[in-house]
């Protein structure tokens, strides 16, 4: 410690006296500094990259880049010319909004690797400045690789998943996020219309209360009050059943708890989509069930009292799909509690509610509060269990107007919905994610925060 | 989305398009032309014949056809998905033609081809494959065939008397021998609304953007509508969920003994019916005005076209118009006539005997009578219309006609 503080305090004269001429040069030309210094092939390798970069931005890049501060996606719209010699009208290429956008997005990412790029070079300057001052001699490019395998290993291990996450995960997240701010719908579809940048009015729209059946944002509201229902609901049941029924089959004196495990794990081999759509056909108006009861009931599509029977009917069979999983882990868990606790509540003269109350409870939440986060963000943005069974069905004309959206369908089903319809509103749908995201992202901190496993980590250790 | 995934696919085609390319230079000769084809799925038998034929009557080049199966009536949201990923030719119902135009999808028709077409084929036919914008007509795709639905019975149960007036017919009905017509599906139930001159209005800009969207379905006259209509879906002797394959099936199993459908069933009904097979245009209803006031009134069904359109973002353009165009000549409308029933637009098509001796083409003719032409509907219609279908079957005793009348024409203009 000592020793590299006087290291540093030596060193720091030296830095501030003099940037050599190597380093000025390498802020205007990459790789230029490193060549000077004999580093050949890493000063080409940067001057390399650099020419790309600029080859990249003369070539295509650079008029995407100018698009961003143009103020529209593109201004010419496709058309057709007539050809006499072949007798048919042939398309005239327009602008792309779509590809320009996209392209843009693509560019600045671009960019900001160009720039980390470049600063990497101009510290690497820096480095070498330091190093030369204190008499070293700069590596040799065998080396630097050698280090990228001994102790910079985790910069060859962790870039290809970083590309990915930019590539795949980022760009198109940015890309998706900024379609909320167009009018990128069923009337502005390149590549024969062009769709441009409308600011918040997106948001406004969807937050406002005028227009048929009290505006979006009424619907929006409706929606995601079902949304919070159905999570709720779908995670606590599946939750409270799984629980009893771990506790019913590590009960004393049961028999055959293998057997019982088994079977109700057996529901988990069914893949989850066939069960939901044998359950659909199942509850369908001409179901088995119905034939069954010799009635005519709507399980799925009787609209009447808030669709309160679909909605039912919805989380019941989640009840059915879901509860397998939370015995299998709550089986394990029941089994993890000290004894001991059980003993000593039972010597204190502990009914079993209490017990169940003061010990099991506490216990199983402080574990798995982690688990029941995840649970209900999953169940915000549980797409499969609603649009296999009803569809986000039934229909209402009533309540969700001319806003595409329906009875059961949650932000997410709705969102999805907006893309698929008749009449695709893509700009909408982008501004449902991003207030997915932001739903998710806020109630996922604020729970896991608050949560005990947090606060008291070290309690059941 | 799918764009992002579609140019990646198209590099990928450049690039084995360019492999293959040289890979011909190096032979030395194929120009071989592959089309891309979305037809439905009822028309496969047919779509091969015509490929068959297409190919002999063009010796000099090769040609390769990929058929895919593609309901019509959602043609238009699977090529507006990616328009440059869609087929080269697909058949599609007219009343998508606008989308599809306003979605920069479809070739456009002219010079001596469109001549051809107006030529031979019925004013109407030609004028629902074309929009007009900016005062200019303009036409996109080839008619092949009238789509509408008229009323399929079975001959032992009813008399022709019977089958002109829903009255007639449920007479004869029970809940276990039905009357069956999609009434959940706004192409079916709106013509309770038409049967009394009520429409809608839409105002287009020019780039055939909806502007302005009136409907009066809400009006006195559209209350007393929808009560008979509500009066018909919880009627027990009709059958008022029936999507084709319930009509199928229920004429299969003797629980459904008419219905109203399209000509797209005839072949499986009458297998079903045999000799009892029976065709009729579709029966009045009665009107009540609460007083004692009753009128029959005609049902007045949808009528559109099916077409044929040419991808405008096809690598082969003029072999895509080409192929649309023989697949809809006098030639293979007959063909499809007589493989599937469907009636011709071409006119000399339909003067054919055969055609005019057909008891099923007789009921669209009488029926096309009374149809409101399927042409600048607005493109919000649907679903509301399917939601008031659906709120009056499974409301039953709870159905709120006004407010759900009201929420309805609310939901569909603009």
């Amino acid at each position: 410690m000592n020793n590299r503080n006087r290291k540093n305090a030596e060193n720091a004269p030296s830095e501030k006296r003099k940037t050599s001429a190597a380093t000025k040069i390498s802020f205007v030309l990459p790789g230029a500094g490193q060549m000077m210094r004999g580093q050949i092939v890493k000063g080409a390798l940067y001057l390399l990259t650099t020419a790309a970069f600029v080859l990249y931005l003369s070539a295509f890049g650079g008029r995407y880049l100018m698009h961003l501060f143009s103020g529209h996606l593109g201004t010419k719209t496709a058309g057709e010319v007539w050809n006499d010699k072949l007798g048919i009208y042939e398309k005239v290429a327009g602008d792309n909004s779509f590809l320009i956008l996209l392209y843009s997005v693509a560019t600045v990412v671009v960019v900001a690797a160009f720039v980390v790029l470049w600063a990497m070079n101009v510290k690497g300057n820096f480095a070498l400045d330091k190093l030369i001052a204190a008499g070293g001699k700069p590596p040799s490019f065998s080396e630097d690789v050698k280090t990228l395998f001994d102790e910079k290993l985790y910069v060859p291990l962790l870039l290809p998943p970083f590309i990915g996450l930019l590539v795949f995960t980022v760009m198109p997240l940015v890309f998706m996020t900024l379609i909320a701010f167009t009018d990128y719908d069923a009337n502005h579809m390149p590549p024969g219309k062009l769709f441009g940048w409308v600011g918040l009015d997106n948001f406004r729209a969807m937050f406002s209360f005028s227009g048929g059946n009290g505006g979006f944002a009424a619907v929006f509201l409706r929606v995601l009050a079902w949304t919070f229902v159905w999570a709720f609901f779908a995670t606590f049941t599946n939750y409270f059943f799984g629980l009893l029924l771990a506790m019913a089959i590590n009960k004393k004196g049961i028999k055959g708890k293998k057997f019982w495990r088994t079977l109700f794990v057996v529901v988990i081999a069914v893949p989850q989509f066939v069960t939901l759509l044998l359950m659909q056909k199942i509850l369908d108006n001409n179901g088995i069930l119905n034939v069954l009861l010799g009635k005519e009931i709507h399980w799925l599509t009787d609209k009447s009292r808030f669709a309160l029977l679909p909605r039912l009917s919805i989380i019941l069979v989640n009840v059915w799909i879901g509860v397998p999983y939370t015995l299998l882990m709550c089986s394990g868990i029941l089994m993890n509690i000290p004894e001991e606790s059980y003993e000593a509540a039972r010597i204190d003269g502990a009914s079993p509610a209490q017990i169940f109350f003061k010990v099991t409870m506490p216990y199983m939440l402080h574990v798995t509060a982690p688990y029941l986060i995840t649970q209900f963000v999953g169940n915000i943005n549980n797409f499969n269990v609603i649009w296999l069974l009803t569809g986000g069905g039934p229909a209402d004309n009533v309540y969700y107007g001319s806003a595409s959206a329906q009875s059961t369908d949650l932000l997410v089903t709705w969102l999805y919905r907006l893309t698929t319809d008749q009449n695709p509103r893509y700009n909408i749908a982008s501004v449902i994610g991003v207030v997915i995201f932001v739903v998710c992202a806020v109630l996922s901190l604020i729970a896991y925060n608050r949560s005990g496993a947090v606060k008291n980590e070290e309690e059941y250790q | 989305m799918s764009g992002k995934k579609g140019r990646t696919a198209r590099a990928f085609l450049l690039v084995a398009a360019f492999v293959a390319a040289a890979g011909c230079w190096g032979k030395g000769g194929g120009d071989a032309v592959t089309l891309t084809v979305w037809r439905a799925e009822a028309d496969k038998a047919f779509a091969d014949e015509v490929a068959r034929a297409y190919k002999e009557a063009n010796p000099d080049k090769t040609y390769k056809f990929i058929f895919a199966d593609q309901g019509e009536g959602e043609v238009a949201t699977k090529v507006l998905n990616d328009v440059e990923k869609a087929a080269d030719v697909f058949s599609f119902s007219s009343d998508q033609l606008g989308k599809l135009v306003n979605g920069d999808a479809l070739s456009r028709i002219g010079g001596e081809t469109l001549e051809k077409m107006k030529r031979e084929n019925s004013a109407e036919s030609v004028d629902s494959a074309s929009v007009t914008i900016g005062g200019e007509e303009r036409t996109y795709a080839f008619p092949y065939t009238d789509n509408t639905f008229f009323l399929y019975y079975d001959k032992s149960a009813f008399s022709e008397e019977d089958v002109r007036s829903l009255d007639g017919i449920l007479a004869k009905c029970s809940a276990s021998k039905r009357f069956a017509m999609p009434l959940n599906d706004g192409w079916y139930n709106t013509a309770f609304y038409f049967g009394k001159n009520l429409g809608y209005e839409v105002t287009y800009d020019d780039s055939l953007t909806e502007t302005k969207i009136t409907c009066d379905f809400g009006n006195d006259e559209g209350k007393a509508v929808t009560k008979a209509l509500f009066e018909t879906v919880s009627d027990p002797r009709v059958r008022a969920d029936a999507d084709d394959s319930k009509i199928v099936a229920g004429f299969s199993d003797g629980s459904v003994i008419a219905a109203a459908s399209g000509i797209w069933n005839k072949n499986s009904l009458q297998g079903y019916l045999g000799e009892n097979f029976g065709v009729a245009k579709l029966p009045t209803y009665t009107l009540s005005r609460g007083t004692a006031e009753e009128e029959q009134v005609q049902l007045v069904s949808f009528a559109g076209y099916k077409l044929m359109g040419a991808s405008k973002h096809s690598a082969h353009p003029a072999e895509a118009i080409r192929f649309a165009e023989f697949y809809t000549n006098e030639e293979n409308q007959l063909r499809h006539f007589e493989m599937r029933g469907l009636v011709p637009t071409n006119a000399r098509a339909k003067a054919d005997e055969r055609v005019q001796a057909d008891e099923c083409a007789q009921a669209i003719t009488e029926q096309l009578r009374f149809t409101k032409t399927q042409k600048n509907v607005p493109t919000t219609l649907w679903l509301p219309m399917q939601a008031l279908g659906n709120a009056m079957i499974t409301g039953k005793n709870g159905f709120d006609l006004e407010t759900e009348l009201a929420a309805c024409v609310r939901a569909i203009e603009k």
